[in-house]
């Protein structure tokens, strides 16, 4: 079917945004993008107004991160669109289907160095899976398409269409042709599979490595589906996190530099890692020379580039686990008798690592905060976190029955993510708690994105961690540069409950254990945005913790939180 | 330090890639082999007869092998070049053993 019609080039966009199913939007507006906001301002596609580029480049990625669909942010020219990066970056790096419009300017004045222009095509190539440049107007339908499209195929990721302002306004006799999605029927390497699920079989301590790919591929009910009838022991990362339920008996919780030593302890001592949508990050494998020592390694990715890059697999299975997984389930054989006892092993492993919270004193002890937050929300909330102390806290201690429940800037590791993400989260899923978890540092980041909320009426839960310190590299200065803590000290912060009253966001501080529970529930029960500001003591550190180049069963623990697994 | 220098005793590798004549492309090309520790050697970039797209010569080394854990460097970089979106085809020409230059 073709709609003919005659219209501008910002007419076409919010119409191709419209055939792709788009419709919200997050942006900022400015000169070179006016047409494209011109358009807005008739079409049913809802747009959120961030307060800063950056912010509507995070409401995206939680928009997508939360709902499974393409995020979409909007910017103008030049620091419009310079403020888009951080975003995007993060975006490919987590693997996260976002597109980005940016405006420009008018095709005659590119290259003049005029006003508000930047190279942005030339500044997104190295974090972006692709970026367009439209110079006629013919070529934005196939653009625009073609940006979707590349976004969520194969290993998703972020693509930007930079549009001069002149071919906005130019009209064309458009063609509107409905989207045919390529569709390419992977071909599945059917003796891979075999010597994949052969290593399995033949493996007295096999334990499966679960990344972040598992859930962009939408196969956590497929390793579901494994895992009944196999047990092997798991072990999840940062982005991992929700692919396992952490009540599956053999499971020990997130490795790597902060991980469980249940987790690292039993992949060191692994002779196979079957590794599904991971890709040996160093936050994970620390010291890789010595990283699963003993393991065979089965890899299994959407991404053949992940194949081999930091790690040498013996056996890859490159595709979809969506596709892929079921496949290899079928051939496992799966003698648990075989493996009973590294099940054994793990169980120990598990046990020796149990949490416990006694925390001398009356202070409120962060991990011990989040262990009793997860345990009240709802079954599907989501959390997101910013970056730091507190989001290794959330990740050692919550609990997540889906990775789209976990939204953290796991590979970039952006300050700043928290609030954006959590408000693109809340609007993908309107009726779903959503809850920021954030620290003093990263939340002054993005703070102007308080007014987002305040506009829209967004109701965000955020628990703001607060230690008056840059905690993390605080640690850090502590523990490996002597205790030269330089620019780390945060003690000047602002009042957070007054900041937040500014926008209309009802805020309360707390200091002591006794008011945490009460007032959880009052921040969850409060029909609209809150921030339950709770102080910290500012030397509390997060343990266990693999230091810089060292193997990750050397981690050091030095805290009553041993473990995340039950 | 002498250009000759950094090249003796190090492997070049040669790409042979048919790519989309897009506006980004050579740069996509140069950025992910500059990102991915390699040094351009030689580049030659010649239009297809069918004009739509090119036909290029990528010369590489790896400088610092130490950085890229182990022999399979070539591969990787292959492996992200691959990825890209405008890249059609590419295969590994010869890997060779340049001599010292300086």
């Amino acid at each position: 079917m073709n709609i003919q019609q005659k219209q501008t080039g910002a007419c076409l966009t919010l119409k191709l945004l419209e055939q792709q199913g788009v419709s919200d939007i997050f942006g900022y507006p400015g000169g070179a993008i006016m047409p494209i906001y011109d358009a807005i301002y008739d079409s049913p596609i809802k747009h959120y107004l961030c307060r800063h580029e950056q912010g509507a480049a995070f409401a995206a990625v939680g928009y997508a991160r939360a709902s499974g669909r393409v995020g979409v942010c909007m910017a103008t020219s030049g620091p419009g669109a310079t403020n888009l990066l951080t975003g995007l970056a993060d975006a490919m790096i987590d693997s996260i289907p976002i597109v980005a419009i940016t405006g420009q300017v008018a095709t005659k004045a590119m290259g003049s160095d005029g006003f508000q222009e930047v190279d942005i095509v030339g500044l997104s190539l190295a974090c972006t899976k692709h970026c367009f440049q439209v110079k006629d107007i013919s070529q934005l339908s196939a653009y625009l398409t073609k940006a979707f499209e590349i976004a969520q195929s194969g290993r998703p990721g972020p693509v930007l269409i930079d549009i001069p302002k002149d071919i906005q306004v130019s009209r064309i006799e458009s063609s509107l042709e409905l989207v045919q999605q390529s569709s390419q029927e992977e071909e599945v390497n059917m003796d891979h599979i075999q010597a994949a699920a052969n290593l399995i079989d033949q493996a007295d301590k096999p334990i499966m490595y679960v990344g972040g790919g598992l859930g962009m591929a939408g196969a956590v009910a497929d390793l579901k589906h494994l895992n009944s009838r196999f047990q092997v022991p798991s072990v999840v990362t940062l982005k991992g996190l929700g692919c396992i339920h952490p009540t599956e008996p053999h499971y020990l919780g997130m490795l790597g530099m902060h991980g469980t030593k249940a987790a690292n302890l039993a992949v060191q001592e692994a002779d196979l890692l079957l590794v599904l949508g991971a890709r040996f990050d160093d936050r994970v494998t620390g010291k890789l020379a010595e990283f699963a020592p003993n393991a065979k390694i089965v890899h299994m990715d959407i991404d053949p580039a992940e194949i081999n890059k930091r790690k040498q697999a013996d056996v890859s299975v490159v595709g979809d686990l969506k596709m892929t997984l079921p496949l290899l389930a079928k051939r496992v054989i799966g003698d648990t008798e075989k493996i009973k006892n590294w099940h054994q092993r793990c169980r120990q492993l598990i046990q020796q690592g149990q949490p416990e919270f006694d925390h001398d004193g009356d202070n409120i002890f962060a991990p011990e905060l989040l262990f009793q937050l997860s345990g009240v929300l709802n079954e599907d909330a989501i959390v997101t976190t910013d970056v730091g102390q507190h989001q290794m806290w959330a990740a050692q201690t919550m609990h997540f029955n889906h990775p789209s429940q976990f939204i953290t800037s796991s590979g970039l590791g952006t300050m700043g993510f928290g609030i954006p993400a959590a408000i693109g989260a809340q609007i993908s899923a309107p009726k779903t708690q959503v809850v920021c978890v954030s620290g003093d540092g990263s939340f002054m980041m993005n703070v102007q994105e308080l007014a987002t909320i305040k506009r829209y009426q967004i109701p965000v839960k955020i628990l703001l961690i607060d230690n008056s310190r840059l905690g993390m590299v605080r640690q850090w200065q502590e523990l490996f540069f002597e205790r030269r803590y330089s620019e780390t000290d945060l003690s000047d912060n602002p009042d957070f409950v007054t900041l937040a009253s500014a926008f209309n966001i009802k805020a309360k501080t707390i200091t002591k254990k006794e008011e945490v529970s009460s007032s959880i529930q009052e921040m969850l029960n409060h029909p609209k945005a809150y921030l339950l500001h709770v102080k910290i003591e500012a030397m509390e550190n997060v343990w266990p913790l693999v230091p810089p180049d060292t193997a990750n069963h050397l981690m050091i623990e030095k805290t009553p939180l041993k473990s995340q697994v039950n | 330090m002498f250009v000759g220098e950094k090249i003796m005793n190090n492997d070049s590798h040669t790409f042979e890639i048919t790519a989309e004549n897009q506006p980004t492309l050579l740069e996509r090309l140069l950025q992910v082999t500059r990102y991915r520790g390699f040094l351009v050697i030689e580049f030659n970039v010649l239009p297809c007869s069918d004009n739509r797209r090119l036909d290029i010569k990528l010369t590489v080394q790896d400088p610092d092998k130490a950085n890229l854990s182990g022999d399979n460097g070539v591969q990787r970089l292959y492996n992200q070049l691959n990825k890209l979106f405008d890249v059609n085809h590419i295969n590994i020409k010869q890997t060779s053993t340049l001599q010292c230059q300086a």
